[in-house]
């Protein structure tokens, strides 16, 4: 089903997309769910949603040198670029790709950047175990938007990570001023050819005179992992990591809310 | 333990106040603070001229872990803000108190530096996170 969104009593956002939308509209998306934490309408939430082909890059990337250019020429690609508010580097979108977005409320001590990290990638890393797929997380020299907090496979980048951090200023929903809403994303290449978008990715680079460092032997689809691939194999993953994901975040809102 | 001056006044959402003389304090973020964030790759600050409200949203820090939002600690008029972090983000993790101060504030209303903390208090803080 499309557009499930729920909000049950422990107010848990839960938001499952399977249609290929835009990517302003998955990232307009996320920030309805990030504004669901800062106006109070939930304490914790996910949206699983897809997005067609597109470019994400941080709003750092708007300084570069060329980036108008380098946009222009991506888009004539097929690639349109477009600027997120997490930060992290240029990070590909495409129809095979699920992206997760967890949103939290949070006190500023209770929870670092570190370990909200751990929050979103235990999910993931919890839902491979399913399929006997053991991940874990660390930096890939080489991957996409690389950072400590990549689930890996066998020193392969399957998943990237981003997140978003704000403070809950409402009166009528703060407890005090270390109130905080919290946005995490993971892009997880589930199939398509990956390699297509090394290579825009590094045109991007290119184009802005920086060195294209992305290398397409770093990264893995999970549709290699276990040998299947196109949209039901697509439709078949989001559904289970709908599945995980729901009794993931139940399990953190009873620890965490109750 | 991060670098606390004791000089300076503070806020729970790690940013610091020093008091200029006019009622002009100058903002940046702790030494705490660009610890957690990692290595800062870009800093999005408010427009000279904007008219904020102590707690009001004033500008955005992305690093290579995260992006925050940077809050206005004080009711005021912004009238000057750090235009090297364009160029130099890393002023934020090299020199958070000196040269990667984010902006400067003509408050509108005095009294709300009474509501600050100390380095003391600010001190507490951050060892109840760690």
């Amino acid at each position: 089903m499309n557009s499930l969104v729920t909000a049950d009593y422990r107010r848990i956002a839960k938001i499952k997309v399977s249609t290929p939308m835009h990517i302003s509209s998955g990232l307009d998306l996320e920030h309805s769910l990030l504004d669901q934490v800062l106006k109070g309408d939930a304490q914790c939430g996910y949206a699983l949603w897809r997005s067609k082909q597109a470019l994400v890059v941080p709003k750092s990337a708007t300084h570069r040198e060329n980036f108008e250019q380098a946009c222009d020429f991506c888009e004539t690609q097929g690639w349109p670029v477009v600027v997120r508010s997490t930060g992290g580097e240029l990070t590909p979108q495409h129809e095979g790709f699920i992206n997760l977005s967890i949103v939290l409320k949070c006190k500023k001590n209770q929870l670092s950047i570190k370990d909200s990290y751990q929050v979103i990638c235990q999910a993931i890393i919890q839902w491979l175990g399913q399929y006997g797929i053991k991940g874990s997380c660390s930096s890939i020299d080489g991957a996409f938007c690389d950072g400590e907090f990549n689930v890996v496979i066998d020193g392969k980048k399957l998943v990237g990570t981003a997140q978003r951090w704000k403070k809950i200023t409402d009166p009528a929903v703060r407890d005090d001023g270390s109130d905080m809403a919290l946005l995490m994303h993971a892009v997880i290449l589930c199939d398509g050819d990956l390699p297509s978008m090394w290579n825009i990715s590094n045109a991007f680079y290119k184009t802005c005179n920086l060195k294209p460092f992305i290398v397409d032997n770093k990264h893995i689809a999970l549709s290699q992992l276990l040998n299947d691939h196109g949209e039901s194999f697509v439709l078949k993953m989001l559904d289970s990591l709908d599945v995980t994901l729901s009794k993931y975040i139940d399990d953190f809102s009873d620890e965490h809310f109750k | 333990m991060s670098n606390i001056p004791s000089e300076l006044k503070y806020v729970a959402s790690h940013e610091w106040i020093r008091v200029e003389g006019d009622g002009i304090v100058t903002i940046g973020v702790t030494d705490h603070a660009q610890d957690l964030l990692g290595d800062v790759v870009f800093v999005e600050l408010p427009d000279v001229g904007a008219e904020l409200a102590g707690g009001d949203e004033a500008g955005v820090v992305e690093s290579v872990k995260a992006a925050s939002d940077v809050y206005a600690p004080l009711s005021g008029e912004i009238v000057a803000i750090n235009e090297e972090l364009e160029d130099s983000p890393e002023l934020v993790n090299s020199d958070p108190y000196g040269d990667g101060w984010f902006f400067k504030i003509k408050l509108s209303d005095t009294a709300e530096l009474n509501d600050l903390l100390d380095a003391e208090g600010y001190t507490g803080l951050c060892e109840s996170e760690a």
